[in-house]
């Protein structure tokens, strides 16, 4: 580097940067005071020339991962720039690692000329020894700003955690934010129908893929559609279409979100230190707990009982959408392992059996030959839970308890809802046609891109329309439909008892079948039997 | 009648080797639902011998109950409000 070399210009950018987030004073950090600054300093020397200015405003010094910082580096790799001028050491960065790397050895080996100016630093000047030494420590403090204020913020959010306030960016679908407290989430009756919808299907025994099919073409919005149409400002870099859709992957994180029971959980990811952007996930023994922090939307019972379905190993083929009467819960008694459904023709009659996986696969892994019929199962256990039901069931408390539930009428004010939030959604597309339409005659957008949007949103009319039409069939159907309450629950009140085995008695009732052999087997109930309860009278 | 006692020993039968004509069929027990609860119960604790191990026609069944304060009762609420 030609130190004292007087003839050579030197190609200047001039760095600034300012952030609130690591506590710098606004006013005499602002972009203009570091403007004013630096070009009056520049003022009387004549060697270097202004190439460039770079401004990272609102960008934390901790990390180099800043759009004009990163410009400025490709520059003096280009070498269209070899000298850097900031106002002081920490408008470079606060990392005091990094800020060494660059300042003391990449600068240099580059040939790179930096100067800091209210740290009477420029490498172009001989520098003392003292001057070598103090510049990293001049680093190391400004780093210690960053640490203080992350140390700070961190200790500061956790107590909230620990308080059961929630501290999220956006509610979780369901809720909202109250509007008296910030902290404290409320229910969103529109939200919280759906939330209610996806648990009571996946006990019926609906698969996730099959919630999120039924979801899409009932045309609810997904919780990052409805964000957007709540006109919040939501960004993620996840999305991969331009209407995000349901998944089974967003029906599988809601079933698996114990908020939904009143009990606050945070705390379930975090960085290891402010200069590591990356999130890792956290033990389970970790998260922050507060229970009844909100009203639930969903019982723990219930949210219980689907994470036991949800722990179960089942599998839906491909063309079906339901699970088979008893995925999941038969287990072979030998092996522990889960028993597979097989259907065995025979004739022209097909049978049904249910097999040892493991016996299948290996002969010398599980001996147990616990083959056994699904009929005559299925028979069997509806006989044992019906003597069950006379036996230990209070039948009047349960039929106060059917004359309570809604009946269909309020099945008919959920669909009216429905589509009412969906017509709200009609008109905020046809608002949008609208807005683009005045956009492309000012010339804010071209017309390629007006052509490209209003497709899309004549697209998106289209599906609401459908979604319309789908919601007032199941209006019609459910007013034309002359019993007042679902089936399961006319026949549960008609006789007393179940009448036939489905999924939802068996989800509720049963918690698992082992297969001993094919004339044994162990029946796990989920409930007390009350038989010593008698006796201890 | 049974104590409590015993009733806590019947729990332990092993249903592996236990002769199925010496257990009671559940499809013979007949249940008077008019009766109050806990006469029904004591009812079906008599007429089926152990209610932990019996059989349904010709599969041996034992129950296994776990150890919770949820009710019959509990769980068909349950049932019924997700149906």
């Amino acid at each position: 580097m030609g130190l004292s070399d007087d003839i050579k210009k030197y190609k200047a950018a001039i760095y600034i940067r300012v952030s609130k987030d690591d506590g710098d004073k606004m006013e005499s950090n602002s972009i203009s005071n570091q403007r004013i600054l630096i070009r009056s300093f520049l003022q009387n020397k004549p060697d270097i020339e202004i190439c460039s200015e770079r401004v990272d405003d609102g960008y934390s010094g901790v990390s180099f991962d800043r759009p004009a910082v990163k410009a400025m580096l490709s520059d003096i790799r280009e070498g269209s720039v070899n000298c850097v001028i900031v106002k002081d050491l920490s408008r470079f960065g606060r990392n005091y690692i990094e800020t060494g790397r660059y300042i003391e050895q990449l600068f240099p080996f580059m040939g790179v000329r930096f100067i800091a100016i209210n740290d009477g630093f420029d490498s172009a000047c001989k520098q003392s020894q003292s001057d070598d030494m103090i510049i990293p420590f001049k680093n190391l403090i400004n780093d210690a700003y960053s640490r203080d204020i992350s140390v700070k913020v961190r200790s500061g959010q956790n107590i909230r955690r620990r308080r059961g306030d929630y501290i999220g960016a956006f509610p979780l679908y369901g809720y909202f934010r109250s509007e008296e407290n910030k902290y404290k989430l409320e229910i969103d009756p529109y939200a919280a129908m759906t939330v209610r919808d996806i648990f009571s299907w996946k006990i019926q025994g609906m698969s996730n893929q099959g919630i999120a099919k039924r979801l899409n073409t009932m045309g609810i919005l997904s919780p990052l559609e409805y964000k957007r149409m709540l006109g919040w400002a939501y960004s993620t870099s996840f999305q991969l279409q331009p209407v995000a859709k349901w998944s089974a992957a967003s029906v599988m994180r809601i079933l698996k979100n114990e908020i939904y029971t009143g009990t606050m959980i945070q705390g379930k990811e975090s960085s290891p230190n402010y200069k590591v952007k990356k999130r890792f996930k956290k033990p389970q023994t970790e998260w922050i707990k507060v229970a009844d922090t909100h009203e639930a939307i969903i019982s723990k019972d219930d949210f219980f009982l689907v994470k036991r379905l949800l722990a179960a190993d089942t599998r839906t083929s491909p063309d079906n959408d339901d699970l088979h009467l008893f995925s999941g819960l038969l287990k072979c008694a030998g092996c522990n392992h889960g028993m597979v459904r097989r259907p065995v023709k025979s004739g022209k009659k097909t049978y049904v059996y249910y097999m040892c996986r493991t016996q299948k696969e290996d002969k010398n892994k599980c001996s147990g030959k616990c083959r056994i019929g699904e009929i005559r199962l299925t028979a069997y256990v509806l006989k044992i839970l019906q003597k069950q039901i006379q036996t230990s069931c209070d039948m009047n408390e349960i039929m106060d308890y059917i004359n309570s539930l809604p009946l269909k009428q309020e099945e008919v004010k959920k669909t009216d809802l429905r589509i009412e939030k969906k017509q709200e959604e009609y008109s905020r597309c046809q608002k949008l046609m609208i807005e683009l339409y005045e956009d492309y005659k000012k010339g804010i957008i071209n017309r390629e891109n007006y052509v490209a949007w209003k497709s899309n949103y004549e697209e998106n009319c289209r599906q609401i329309e459908d979604a319309v039409q789908i919601l007032n069939q199941e209006r019609w159907d459910l007013i034309n439909n002359y019993e007042l309450q679902n089936r399961w629950i006319e026949e549960f009140k008609k006789n007393k008892n179940i009448k036939e085995l489905s999924r939802p008695v068996l989800a509720s009732l049963i918690e698992k079948i082992d297969v001993i052999d094919k004339h044994t087997i162990k029946v796990y109930f989920t409930f007390q039997p009350e038989y010593e309860k008698t006796y201890r009278r | 009648m049974l104590t409590a006692d015993e009733l806590r020993q019947l729990q332990k039968m092993d249903p592996v080797g236990t002769d199925p004509d010496s257990l009671v069929d559940i499809c013979s027990v007949k249940i008077n639902t008019a009766l109050p609860k806990e006469e029904r119960i004591a009812d079906f604790i008599r007429q089926i011998k152990n209610p932990y191990l019996f059989k349904c026609g010709d599969l041996v069944i034992q129950s296994v109950f776990p150890d919770t304060e949820v009710t019959l009762n509990d769980r068909l609420r349950q049932y019924l409000k997700n149906v």
